[in-house]
C-alpha cells in the first residue's frame, strides 16, 4: 500500500461528502452549458455523416467502398482494430488497476469505462457491415439449423465474435454494478418525479447496507480478476485475425503482445483526450487531476515503447527469416506506395510517446492533448497500413494492386467517432460520469484526517 | 414483515468506527450499517462472514470452459466432421480462445445474477427498503434491534448512541 | 398428342425428314396463330383450371421459358408444352449439335451445346481443321445471338428513321421493292455492286454469282485487315501445269516445321486462321504427348522466330524476338533472302542498304543458317500486306524448299479471300456517284474502310445491308434485311479446298431476321426455295457422290473430307529485282519518318465486327492485359526519349487525320514505333461496344492497290495526361521492384539444358522439408481431381477465361470497375516480362483456384462456406457465403473474386445480365451469384457431376477424359489436362508422376510450394528454345 500522504491530493478541496453527490448530480439537473451543445451539435453531424455511408453501403453494397480484388480488407476492419484498442484502457483501469490497487483510479474509472462500452459498440458495428450479407450475419453464431452446419470454430474471425461479445457484456456488467450504487444516491437525492422512479428502477433497490456493499466489494474484485485476462485476451484474439493467416506481414508470432501493448497504449491517449475535454467541458480539476494525466502519460511511455519494439522486431525477423517475401512485405511498407501511412505510424506511435519522458511535457494540458491526440492517429495508421499494406502486394506480383479509399469510407470512420462522441456526451447529462461512492472514499479519508486534527 | 429498530446517524467515518467498536463492547447487538460508500473494516466489526459468491464463479466458469470445448469437440469432430483446409477435425488448440472467452462470461455473469439475488437487488419503480436518504449521500446510519438487547431500554440505548456521537436517532420500521 | 410440330429443334427435324416441318420451311414464316391458343384455349378460358390443364400451362411455361424470355413477335406456329416432348430433348439434359463457327473466315468447326432450346456454349468440333480449337472471340460469339442490341421486327426502311431505328416494313414488301428497284438500275445498265466479307460458303457464292449474273452486278470480297497481298503475290509467283496463275491462299503447316520465321505475322493470335496454326504450332512445341496412353517425351522442339514492332502474343510466344520498326524490318527481310539466296548459290548482289544494327543483322544471318539447316521443314511467312513483301517471302521459301511440305498451294484454303485492288476501284466508283445500286453483306466500310465517302453512299439509289444491327453502314442505307446469326442459320462452308463444315441452326431464330442468302433468291425472283433446300440440293449433286457420308450423317458430324490432292511444286516467275525496289521505294517514306506507326488487330476485338460483345470487351488483351480500351504502345526507351509516360494522351497527325488516344508503354515495342490496335472506337455497335477506344481505320495506309497497315509520317504531340487504364495486371515482373529479388513462381529453363537436366529450372523444392509429420496419404479409393498447365504449350491466347466465363456465368463487371481491379473472370492469365524492358522474355501462367489440400481460405471462413471435399476439391457454397473476404485475403494465389455489388437486373451493370435477351445465355447448371458472395473456380464442378451421373447411369467407371473443364477443352495448345491424380493410368499422373505417388515428374512444379498448400493445380516448367549463338550474342 502506498501513503497517500505523500502524494498531491487525488480530490481537491472538497469540505464534505454532501458536496461531491451535489457537484457531480449538479450537471444532471441543470441544462447543459453551450460548450456541451457545441460539442454535441458536431458529434451529431458527424453521425449523420456515417448514417448516410451506411445508407449507401447497405444498398447498393462493399463495392462503394475502395476495396478490390486484393485488398479485401480496408477501412472497416482497420476501424474495428482500432476501436476495440481504445476499449482497451477502460476495463484495464478499471479491472487492473483496482487489483492493483491504484487508489488514484477511483475518480477517472467511471469515464474510462463508459469509453470502453461505447468504443467496443463503434468497433462492433464494422465487423457487421463489412460482410457482403450483413442481412445474414447470425450465421456467425452456432445455432441448430435446417443444414445440421454449424460454424468453423478454427476462424479466428469466429474467435473475434466470441471475445468482442463477451468482453463487451462483462465490461458492461462491471460498469453497471459500479453505478447502481450511484443512481441509488441520485434516486434518494433528486427531487424529480419522473426522474426518481426512473432512479428507483436502475438503482434496481439499492441501499448501501453493510453486507450489500461487503458483497458488491467482492463482486467488484472478483469481476476485475476475471476482466484482467479478458482484456489481454480480446486484443491478442483480434490478431489473431492476421496471426494466423498466410500472408507476408500478417503471419507474425509476435502479434498477440505486440496488439494488446498498442491497445493499451492508444486506449489511454484516448482517455487523456477525453479527459481533458470533460475536465474543460464541466471544470472538474477538482476530481480528474493533473496527477491522474501524468500517471496515465507514464503507463503510455511504457506501452508506446512497448509498440516500438514490436516493430523493429518484426523488421528483424523479416530480414532474420530469409523468408524474400516477408522481407520484402516491410520494406514495402516502409518504402512502397503506402510509405507515408508507415511513417506517420512510426512518428506518432513511437517517437511522441518518448516525449512524455520530460516532466515539463508529462505535467502541461495542451502537451498532453496534442501527444495523445497524435497517437491516436498514429494507431489508427498502424491497423491501416498493417491491414491495407500487406494485402496489396502479397504473393504474387500479378495479382498487387493499389488501395485508395472512397467517400464511403471516409465517412463510415468519421461516422463511428460521431457515434462515440454522442454517447458519451449524451451519457455525461444524464449517468454519474464519476463513480460518487468511490470518490467518496477517497474524500473521507481526508475528511476524518482532519476531524481527528480537531479533536 | 416489519420490524422496529432504532437508528443513529453519523457524519463522519472515524466517529462511526469507533462508535460501532463501543457498541460492540456494550455487546449491542448491531443490526445493520448503511453507508454511501464501502466502510472498510466495518465487516470485522459487526462481524460478517466473507461472501462466497467467487465460488459460484468458478464453479460455473468450470462448467462454462467444459460446455464451450466438449460442444467444439463435438460439433466439429463427433457431429459432422468436415475437412477444413487439411486439418484434423480435432483441433484443440484452435478451441481454447473460445474456450477462454466462454468461461469468462458464464463465470461473470452466474456470479453478478447471484450477488441480485442474495441482495434482493431487482429493478423497483418503489423502492421500499431504504432507511434514509442521506444513507445514501453523507451519512452513516447505524440501526438497532432494541429486541436483541434487552438490558438495556430505548431511552438507555439512545443515550449510548448519543455518546458515541450519534447526531441524530430516529424509530424506525424495516422490512426484513 | 395432336400438336407434336417442334419448331425449336429445326436442326433435328431435319435428321428425320420430319414432313410437316419440311413444309413449314417452305413458307419462310407461316400464318400467325397466337401463342397460347392451341394450349390453353376452352380448357382454360371456358372451364376451371384442371390439373391437365394446369400441368400443360406449367410444361408450356418452362418449354416456351426461352422464347417468352426473348419477349419479341417471332411467330411461333404451335407452342410445345414439355409434358409432350420432342423425343431428343430432355429437360436439364444438354443437346449437342454440330455446326460451324462464322465468327471470322477461318470457319472453325464447333459443337454447340443448348440446353432446352438454347445455345448457351461453343465449344469445338475434334473432327475439324482446327482439331476442337476455338479462338476467345468464335466462343464469345454466341452472346452476339443474344445481343439485345439485334434488329428484332424484322425488315425496315432505315431512311425513314423514327428515333434511330427505321420503319419496320413486310419481307414481302420490301423484296418487291428491292427486286423491281435493281430491275430498273440493270435495264439502265447501272452498276450494282455486292460488297461482302470473306465468303467460305461454295452455295453463298454460287448463289452471289448468280444473283450477279442476274442484275449484271459485281461481287466485291472485302476484308477491313486484309491479307490480299499473299493471294496477289503468288498470282505473280506461281504458274500451274496449265501455266495459269494460282491466285490462292495457301494453307500451312506448322507442325511440319523446325523453324519458323515470322515477320510480324500474329498467326497464334489473329493472322488467317490463328485457332488451326496454334495446334499445329504447339505439336512442334510440347515435349511430352500422350500417344495412346502412353507418355512420350521429346528432346526436340520447333524454333519460332520473330521479326515484329508490335509485341504481338505470337512473338510473346517466340524463342527468339527481333524488335525491329516496319522499315527495318524490309531490310531484315531482303537481308534474309539475300543471304538464302547467296546460300542457294544464286548470283546476287546486295543491292539494299545495309543500315541496319549489327545486332540485328546477327540475328538475321543467324536465322538464315537456322533456316538452311532445316531446309525444307522451315516456313517463312510475312503479316505484311504488301504484295512485293510476299513476292520476296515466297522466294525465300522457294528456295527453302518449302512448297509442298509446309505450304501447300494445291488444296488451298479459302478463307480471308478479300480483293484490295476491286476494292479500291469500288471506293473511287462510289466517290464519282458511278454506283447505282449496292449491297453490303457483313461488310461495314463506312466504319472499317479509311475514309469511305459516306456522303456519296447516301446518295446511291439502291443501298442494302444485310447487318443484323444497324451499325455504321447499316444506318445509312436505305433497307436494311437483317441476317441470322450464324446459330440461327444453315449453311456449308469450305475453308479449305476438299474440306467441307456444315453450319445448322441450334435455335429458332430469335427475331424476325432472314438469311441473306434466302433474301438474294428472293431478289432474283425465286419465291419459294429455303437456303437450306439450296444447300442441300448442293450437297446431293457435288458431293454425295464424292464421299461416302449421307446429308444426315454429315450435317450429324458437322464435317465433310474429299480426299486431298496431291500436292505439287509450282514453278516461281516473279520478278524478284521489281519487288525488291518497290520494297526499297516504300522504305525510304519510312526511313524518312521519326515515328513509324504499325496498326495491328488485338486479340478481343480483331476486325471490330464484335464489338458490342462485353465478354470480347472485358477480355484482357493477353499481352497488356487492358480491357475496355485500345491505346499507342510505344517502348520503355522512347517513352523516356519523348518524355512521354502510362496514361499520357498523345495526338496522332496523319496529313490532318487527327487522333487523340493514350500511351501504354509496352515493353518489347520497337523503338520510335507506336502501335495501335484496329477494331475500336465503334459509334453505332451499341451500349457496350459504342465509344470503346479510337478507331484507327482512317489511318489505314492505301498504297500499291493495296490497304496496309504501317504508315509513316505521322507526328505526335502530348496533349493530355492521367488517363486510367482499366488493367488486369499492373505488375508485370516477378522481380520485386524494391528489393529485386527473383520471386520462383515460374520455373524456366531453355532446350539446351533441359536436353542435358530435365530438371533444370526447377530444383528449388525438390527436397522440400517440412516441420510436420507428413499426412498419410489419402484415400486412393476415391478421386483426387487435378490439374495440370503445360506453359510450354501455353500461348496465352486466352481462350480459356471466355470459355470459363460462358461455362460458369462469370458476370462482365465494366471498365470501371475493372479500372478499381474488381474484374471477375475465374481463370486469369498472368503475364510475366522478364530480361531487358527493350526486348523482355514473356511467359504465361493461366490461374485458377489451386483447390489445394492444405486450403489457406477454408481454415479462416467463420461459417463454413468454403470447404474441402473427398475428393480434393476446395468448394464454395454461395448460399452460406456471408462475404467477409476472408478467405481471398488469405489465398496465396489470389483467384476469389467477390461480387462487390448485384451484378444481374441492375441498370448500373447495362451488359447481357441486365436484359432479358441477354441473360438467355446463361448456364442453367451454374448459380448466378448475387452481390456479397465470394466466388471462384469450382473446377467445373457441373462437368464433374454430370459425367458421374453419366458413368453411374451406364453402370460403367469413371473413365479418364470424360471430364473436361471448361476451360481445358478450349486450349489450343491442349496445355491443360485435369483428371485424377489418384488413377495411376490417367493422363494427369502420367504427367505428373514418374513413379506413382512415389516421386514426380522433373518438369512438375507448384507456385508457391513453400506454403504447403498442396494445391491441386500444377504447372510444367517453360522450355525455350534458343539456340547456343543466341546466348552469345
Amino acid at each position: 500500500m502506498h501513503d497517500e500522504s505523500k502524494r498531491e491530493p487525488l480530490v481537491h478541496s472538497v469540505s464534505s461528502l454532501g458536496q461531491i453527490t451535489e457537484e457531480v448530480s449538479k450537471p444532471l439537473n441543470e441544462r447543459p452549458n453551450k460548450v456541451w451543445y457545441i460539442y454535441f451539435g458536431i458529434s451529431l453531424a458527424l453521425l449523420l455523416f456515417g448514417a448516410i455511408s451506411l445508407y449507401f453501403t447497405l444498398f447498393e453494397g462493399i463495392g462503394t467502398w475502395g476495396n478490390n480484388k486484393s485488398v479485401g480488407w480496408a477501412f472497416a476492419i482497420t476501424n474495428f482494430v482500432f476501436w476495440v484498442g481504445i476499449g482497451h484502457a477502460g476495463t484495464f483501469i478499471s479491472a487492473i488497476l483496482l487489483l492493483f490497487r491504484q487508489k488514484w483510479r477511483n475518480s477517472i474509472n467511471r469515464s474510462a469505462e463508459t469509453m470502453t462500452i461505447f468504443a467496443v459498440i463503434c468497433a462492433a458495428i464494422f465487423p457487421v457491415i463489412h460482410l457482403g450479407r450483413p442481412w445474414l450475419a447470425a450465421w456467425f453464431l452456432p445455432y441448430p439449423n435446417s443444414r445440421n452446419l454449424w460454424v468453423n470454430f478454427n476462424s479466428p474471425l469466429l474467435w473475434d465474435v466470441f471475445a468482442i461479445s463477451t468482453y463487451f457484456t462483462v465490461s458492461l456488467v462491471f460498469w453497471y454494478i459500479g453505478m447502481v450504487p450511484d443512481f441509488a444516491t441520485l434516486r434518494d437525492q433528486t427531487k424529480n418525479k419522473i426522474k426518481k422512479k426512473i432512479y428507483s428502477l436502475i438503482s434496481i433497490n439499492w441501499n448501501g447496507s453493510a453486507q450489500s456493499w461487503s458483497r458488491h466489494e467482492i463482486v467488484s474484485l472478483v469481476l476485475a480478476g476475471l476482466a484482467a485476462p479478458l482484456v489481454l485476451s480480446v486484443h491478442s484474439i483480434v490478431s489473431t485475425d492476421f496471426a494466423t493467416s498466410v500472408i507476408p506481414g500478417w503471419h507474425t508470432t509476435i502479434f498477440p503482445p505486440y496488439f494488446v501493448a498498442g491497445a493499451i497504449f492508444s486506449g489511454f491517449a484516448m482517455v487523456l483526450t477525453l479527459m481533458i475535454i470533460i475536465r474543460k467541458v464541466f471544470n472538474f480539476d477538482k476530481y480528474i487531476t493533473l496527477y491522474h494525466f501524468e500517471q496515465m502519460t507514464k503507463v503510455i511511455i511504457l506501452t508506446g515503447s512497448l509498440v516500438g519494439l514490436a516493430y523493429s522486431t518484426e523488421f528483424f525477423v523479416a530480414w532474420y527469416s530469409g523468408n524474400g517475401f516477408e522481407l520484402f512485405a516491410f520494406v514495402n511498407r516502409a518504402t512502397g506506395p503506402f510509405w507515408w501511412a508507415y511513417w506517420i505510424m512510426v512518428t506518432c506511435n513511437v517517437v511522441s510517446p518518448q516525449l512524455f519522458w520530460f516532466k515539463k511535457i508529462r505535467t502541461s494540458i495542451p502537451a498532453i492533448l496534442i501527444l495523445s491526440i497524435l497517437i491516436n492517429v498514429g494507431m489508427w495508421f498502424e491497423r491501416f497500413v498493417i491491414v491495407v499494406t500487406s494485402l496489396h502486394r502479397d504473393f504474387l506480383p500479378s495479382s498487387w494492386t493499389d488501395f485508395s479509399a472512397t467517400w464511403v469510407d471516409a465517412g463510415l470512420f468519421i461516422g463511428s467517432f460521431g457515434l462515440f462522441f454522442t454517447l458519451f456526451l449524451l451519457f455525461i447529462r444524464v449517468g454519474p460520469y464519476v463513480s460518487i461512492a468511490e470518490v467518496k472514499d477517497l474524500a473521507a479519508k481526508k475528511l476524518m484526517r482532519r476531524s481527528e486534527d480537531h479533536g | 414483515m416489519a420490524k422496529k429498530v432504532k437508528i443513529g446517524f453519523y457524519n463522519d467515518e472515524g466517529v462511526l468506527l469507533s462508535a460501532l467498536k463501543v457498541l460492540r463492547h456494550k455487546d449491542i447487538k448491531i443490526h445493520n450499517v448503511f453507508t454511501p460508500y464501502p466502510v472498510h473494516g466495518l465487516d470485522d466489526i459487526i462481524g460478517l462472514k466473507k461472501s462466497r459468491l467467487p465460488i459460484v464463479a468458478f464453479i460455473v466458469g468450470a462448467l462454462g470452459a467444459f460446455g464451450a470445448m466438449g460442444f467444439q469437440i463435438w460439433s466439429l469432430a463427433l457431429d459432422w466432421t468436415i475437412n477444413i483446409g487439411g486439418k484434423p477435425g480435432l483441433a484443440i488448440p484452435s478451441f481454447v480462445p473460445i474456450t477462454f472467452e466462454i468461461m469468462v462470461l458464464s463465470g461473470s455473469l452466474s456470479m453478478v445474477a447471484v450477488f441480485f439475488l442474495r441482495n434482493r437487488l431487482f429493478p423497483k419503480l418503489k423502492v421500499d427498503n431504504i432507511i434514509d436518504p442521506r444513507a445514501t449521500n453523507d451519512h452513516y446510519v447505524v440501526s438497532i434491534d432494541p429486541e436483541c438487547c434487552s438490558d438495556f431500554n430505548s431511552n438507555e440505548l439512545e443515550n449510548i448512541l448519543k455518546e458515541t456521537g450519534a447526531i441524530e436517532i430516529q424509530d424506525k420500521e424495516v422490512i426484513e | 398428342m395432336e400438336n407434336d410440330k417442334k419448331l425449336y429443334w429445326q436442326g433435328l427435324e431435319e435428321l428425320n425428314e420430319d414432313p410437316a416441318f419440311l413444309k413449314s420451311l417452305e413458307q419462310e414464316f407461316p400464318e400467325e396463330l397466337p401463342i397460347m391458343d392451341k394450349i390453353l384455349d376452352e380448357e382454360v378460358i371456358n372451364k376451371p383450371s384442371s390439373r391437365r390443364s394446369f400441368l400443360k400451362k406449367l410444361g408450356f411455361g418452362i418449354g416456351s421459358a426461352t422464347l417468352l424470355a426473348a419477349c419479341n413477335k417471332t411467330p411461333i406456329k404451335q407452342a410445345v408444352p414439355y409434358l409432350s416432348k420432342p423425343e431428343e430433348i430432355t429437360p436439364g439434359i444438354a443437346n449437342w449439335y454440330a455446326s460451324t463457327c462464322m465468327a471470322c473466315s477461318s470457319s472453325c468447326g464447333v459443337l454447340v451445346k443448348t440446353r432446352e432450346g438454347r445455345p448457351i456454349k461453343i465449344e469445338g468440333n475434334p473432327d475439324s481443321n482446327s482439331e476442337g480449337a476455338v479462338c476467345a472471340i468464335g466462343q464469345a460469339s454466341l452472346l452476339s445471338l443474344y445481343d439485345n442490341h439485334r434488329i428484332k421486327e424484322g425488315a425496315k426502311i432505315v431512311s425513314e428513321l423514327k428515333n434511330g431505328t427505321g420503319k419496320p416494313i413486310e419481307w414481302n414488301k420490301v423484296d418487291n421493292i428491292i427486286t423491281s428497284e435493281l430491275q430498273k438500275i440493270k435495264d439502265k445498265n447501272g452498276k450494282i455492286r455486292l460488297v461482302s466479307t470473306t465468303k467460305v460458303s461454295p452455295t453463298t457464292k454460287k448463289i452471289i454469282s448468280d444473283f450477279c449474273k442476274k442484275y449484271n452486278a459485281e461481287h466485291v470480297t472485302y476484308e477491313p485487315i486484309s491479307h490480299s497481298a499473299i493471294i496477289a503475290a503468288n498470282k505473280e509467283s506461281f504458274r500451274d501445269a496449265k501455266n495459269t496463275p494460282i491466285a490462292v491462299l495457301p494453307k500451312y503447316h506448322f507442325n511440319e516445321a523446325n523453324i519458323i520465321v515470322s515477320f510480324s505475322a500474329d498467326f497464334l493470335g489473329t493472322w488467317l486462321s490463328p485457332m488451326e496454326y496454334t495446334r499445329q504450332y504447339v505439336k512442334n512445341r510440347k515435349l511430352e504427348h500422350i500417344v495412346n496412353d502412353k507418355l512420350v517425351k521429346k528432346l526436340v522442339m520447333a524454333r519460332h522466330i520473330q521479326f515484329e514492332s508490335t509485341l504481338s502474343l505470337t512473338g510473346s510466344n517466340a524463342d527468339v524476338r527481333i524488335p525491329v520498326k516496319p522499315s527495318e524490318e524490309r531490310l531484315a527481310l531482303l537481308l534474309l533472302h539475300y543471304t538464302i539466296a547467296k546460300k542457294a548459290g544464286k548470283s546476287v548482289s546486295q543491292d539494299f542498304p545495309t543500315t541496319l544494327q549489327k545486332s540485328i543483322q546477327l540475328k538475321v544471318i543467324n536465322t538464315a543458317k537456322d533456316l538452311w539447316i532445316n531446309k525444307g521443314h522451315t516456313l517463312v511467312i510475312s503479316g505484311s500486306n504488301d504484295v512485293s513483301t510476299q513476292i520476296i517471302i515466297n522466294d525465300i521459301n522457294v528456295m527453302l524448299d518449302n512448297y509442298g511440305k509446309t505450304i501447300d498451294l494445291d488444296n488451298y484454303s479459302n478463307q480471308m479471300q478479300s480483293n484490295d485492288e476491286e476494292m479500291i476501284k469500288l471506293v473511287d466508283d462510289i466517290k464519282k456517284g458511278q454506283v447505282e445500286g449496292i449491297i453490303f453483306y457483313d461488310a461495314n466500310p463506312v466504319y472499317d474502310y479509311p475514309n469511305f465517302p459516306s456522303d456519296q453512299l447516301k446518295k446511291v439509289s439502291l443501298s442494302v445491308s444485310f447487318a443484323s444491327s444497324f451499325d455504321e453502314t447499316a444506318s445509312i442505307v436505305k433497307y436494311i434485311c437483317p441476317d441470322h446469326h450464324y446459330l440461327e442459320s444453315w449453311d456449308l462452308l469450305e475453308p479449305f479446298r476438299g474440306y467441307y463444315s456444315l453450319m445448322q441452326p441450334t435455335i429458332h431464330p430469335i427475331f424476325k431476321t432472314r438469311s441473306a442468302q434466302e433474301s438474294l433468291l428472293r431478289w432474283m425472283g425465286d419465291s419459294k426455295t429455303s437456303y437450306y433446300d439450296y444447300i442441300k440440293n448442293y450437297f446431293k449433286e457435288n458431293l454425295a457422290s464424292k464421299q461416302k457420308k449421307s446429308w444426315e450423317q454429315a450435317v450429324h458430324d458437322g464435317v465433310v473430307k474429299l480426299n486431298s490432292l496431291p500436292v505439287s511444286k509450282p514453278a516461281f516467275i516473279a520478278d524478284i529485282n521489281k519487288a525488291k525496289t518497290s520494297i526499297l521505294n516504300d522504305c525510304k517514306n519510312f526511313i524518312k519518318s521519326p515515328i513509324e506507326v504499325v496498326l495491328y488487330s488485338s486479340i478481343g476485338m480483331n476486325d471490330g465486327r464484335h464489338a458490342n460483345n462485353p465478354w470480347l470487351l472485358e477480355l484482357p488483351d493477353p499481352i497488356s492485359k487492358v480491357t475496355w480500351d485500345n491505346y499507342a504502345s510505344i517502348s520503355p526507351k522512347y517513352a523516356e526519349k519523348g518524355n512521354l509516360k502510362q496514361g499520357d494522351i498523345i495526338e496522332l497527325n496523319l496529313n490532318n487525320k487527327i487522333i487523340r488516344i493514350p500511351v501504354l508503354v509496352q515493353p518489347g515495342q520497337a523503338y520510335e514505333t507506336i502501335s495501335i490496335a484496329l477494331g475500336y472506337g465503334r459509334t453505332k455497335a451499341g451500349n457496350a461496344g459504342n465509344n470503346v477506344g479510337q478507331n484507327l481505320y482512317p489511318f489505314v495506309r492505301v498504297s500499291n492497290e493495296t490497304l496496309n497497315y504501317d504508315i509513316s509520317g505521322v507526328s505526335i504531340r502530348k496533349v493530355d495526361d492521367g488517363y486510367q487504364f482499366a488493367q488486369t495486371q499492373t505488375y508485370h515482373s516477378l522481380r520485386d521492384p524494391i528489393l529485386k529479388r527473383p520471386r520462383g513462381i515460374i520455373k524456366e529453363t531453355t532446350l539446351s539444358e533441359y536436353r542435358t537436366d530435365p530438371a533444370s529450372g526447377n530444383k528449388d523444392f525438390l527436397n522440400l522439408v517440412t516441420l510436420w509429420s507428413e499426412r498419410p496419404e489419402k484415400n486412393i479409393s476415391v478421386h483426387a481431381w487435378g490439374m495440370i498447365i503445360d506453359l510450354n504449350a501455353c500461348t496465352g491466347c486466352a481462350a480459356c477465361v471466355i470459355s470459363c466465363q460462358a461455362e460458369n456465368n462469370v458476370a462482365v463487371v465494366g471498365k470501371d470497375e475493372v479500372r478499381k481491379r474488381r474484374e471477375m473472370h475465374w481463370i486469369r492469365i498472368d503475364r510475366y516480362y522478364s530480361d531487358s524492358p527493350d526486348n523482355p522474355e514473356v511467359v504465361y501462367q493461366p490461374m485458377t483456384c489451386h483447390h489445394c489440400d492444405n486450403a489457406p481460405c477454408e481454415t479462416v471462413c467463420p461459417v463454413l462456406a468454403t470447404t474441402h471435399t473427398i475428393d480434393g476439391l476446395n468448394h464454395q457454397a454461395y448460399n452460406r457465403c456471408v462475404g467477409t473476404r476472408y478467405c481471398a485475403n488469405n489465398c496465396p494465389y489470389k483467384v476469389r473474386r467477390f461480387n462487390w455489388f448485384e451484378y444481374t437486373n441492375n441498370p448500373k451493370f447495362n451488359y447481357n445480365m441486365n436484359n432479358p435477351v441477354g441473360k438467355l445465355v446463361l448456364n442453367p447448371d451454374v448459380v448466378v451469384r448475387n452481390r456479397g458472395v465470394m466466388e471462384k473456380c469450382s473446377m467445373c464442378i457441373q462437368r464433374i457431376q454430370e459425367a458421374r451421373l453419366k458413368a453411374k447411369n451406364a453402370g460403367v467407371k469413371l473413365a479418364d477424359g470424360d471430364i473436361k473443364m471448361a476451360c481445358e477443352q478450349s486450349c489450343p495448345g491442349n496445355a491443360i489436362v485435369f483428371g485424377d491424380l489418384n488413377d495411376p493410368d490417367s493422363r494427369i499422373s502420367k504427367l505428373y508422376y514418374k513413379k506413382f505417388k512415389q516421386n514426380r515428374q522433373p518438369r512438375v512444379f507448384h507456385v508457391l510450394e513453400e506454403l504447403k498448400t498442396l494445391p491441386s493445380l500444377g504447372y510444367l516448367t517453360k522450355v525455350r528454345n534458343k539456340s547456343i549463338i543466341e546466348k552469345e550474342g
